[in-house]
């Protein structure tokens, strides 16, 4: 089982679960997904792989998914983004309006217009995300303003 | 001969790191975090608990707290100033809910004065029945540990999310 060279299997044993740490920790960590904020597009209970290298060199774009850091360096929230830096955002009947233009969002299951909100500037350096689940009520649902340097990445699959 | 010598050495200095991080290290933050282990395990229900183990588990619950605190837990519940009122909204939550399990996801910590002050950032999954209905609520929370008669407790403990809903400060 360990080899003609149980040290030199020990090694590359610790080597290797040093590597697998640091991938998962600082590039590509295993999410697990708790909760029904991103249903339908992504499930409960489902796993996924984050990409913290995603938005290093680059900011994120509306309808991309990001993770914003919640605490430590293991827990997120998986949300969509919808409005950008400067932007003013607003709900209305459950449709998304971009400085007072409607968006189209692909992505929803349909059938939920419960969501208002006032036009709400989005402040430089920060986003506004949301998850896809809009069967939740807005004041229920985790949304709103995230700063940028929160936003700890995005999902590799 | 050499080579064996130095990948002995190796080992035993990751197996000596390993040790220290296990057993030594900074004790007072492993205090700290089996203390918030313990307060997640405290604030479970199971269905069919009576109330003389509500009771009691609520008086458990307040003990991981200092004399004097001040703790927004969020909405629905209301702000807490007092350990008796600590016990008052465990008890009647504990009394709400069909069952709670309280999982902590992750959690940091840094010291305002080290050994004597530190404040956690703690992310949590919360699954609760209520009326018949199970949600799964993620939190993040901001806990002031301080020493109290030589034990860790809370004195002071607020919501602390990184997206702020204009809408509430309700979060799911």
């Amino acid at each position: 089982m360990w080899g003609r060279r149980p040290l030199v299997t020990l090694l590359r044993a610790a080597v290797l679960g040093t590597l697998l740490y640091l991938t998962g920790r600082f590039a590509f960590p295993p999410v697990h997904v708790s909760g029904l904020s991103m249903e339908p597009t992504i499930h409960d209970g489902t796993w996924r792989i984050g990409n913290k290298l995603k938005f290093l060199s680059r900011d994120p774009q509306r309808g991309e998914l990001v993770m914003v850091s919640m605490a430590g360096w293991r827990a997120f929230y998986l949300k969509r983004v919808l409005g950008l830096p400067g932007e003013t955002i607003a709900f209305k009947n459950g449709a998304l309006l971009i400085n007072g233009k409607v968006t189209a969002e692909s992505y929803l299951a349909g059938g939920d217009d419960t969501w208002n909100l006032s036009p709400l500037r989005v402040p430089k350096g920060e986003y506004f995300v949301a998850g896809d689940n809009r069967a939740v009520p807005l004041p229920m649902h985790t949304a709103g303003l995230t700063r940028r340097g929160d936003i700890a990445g995005g999902l590799l699959w | 001969m050499v080579r064996t010598w130095t990948l002995g050495l190796v080992v035993a200095t990751v197996l000596l790191a390993g040790c220290w991080w296990l057993f030594g290290g900074d004790s007072d933050l492993r205090k700290i975090t089996r203390q918030s282990e313990k307060l997640a395990a405290a604030l479970h229900k199971a269905p069919g608990d009576g109330l003389l183990g509500i009771a009691a588990r609520s008086h458990e619950i307040a003990d991981f707290f200092a004399k004097k605190i001040t703790l927004t837990p969020g909405e629905p519940l209301p702000g807490i100033g007092s350990r008796e009122e600590l016990v008052t909204v465990a008890a009647t939550t504990l009394q709400a809910a069909s069952s709670l399990d309280v999982k902590i996801l992750d959690r940091d910590l840094n010291w305002v004065e080290p050994h004597v002050k530190a404040t956690m950032h703690v992310a949590v999954e919360v699954v609760v029945t209520l009326q018949g209905e199970r949600q799964k609520l993620m939190h993040t929370y901001e806990l002031t540990w301080i020493l109290e008669e030589e034990r860790w407790v809370i004195a002071n403990a607020q919501v602390s999310e990184s997206i702020r809903n204009p809408a509430s400060s309700d979060r799911r």
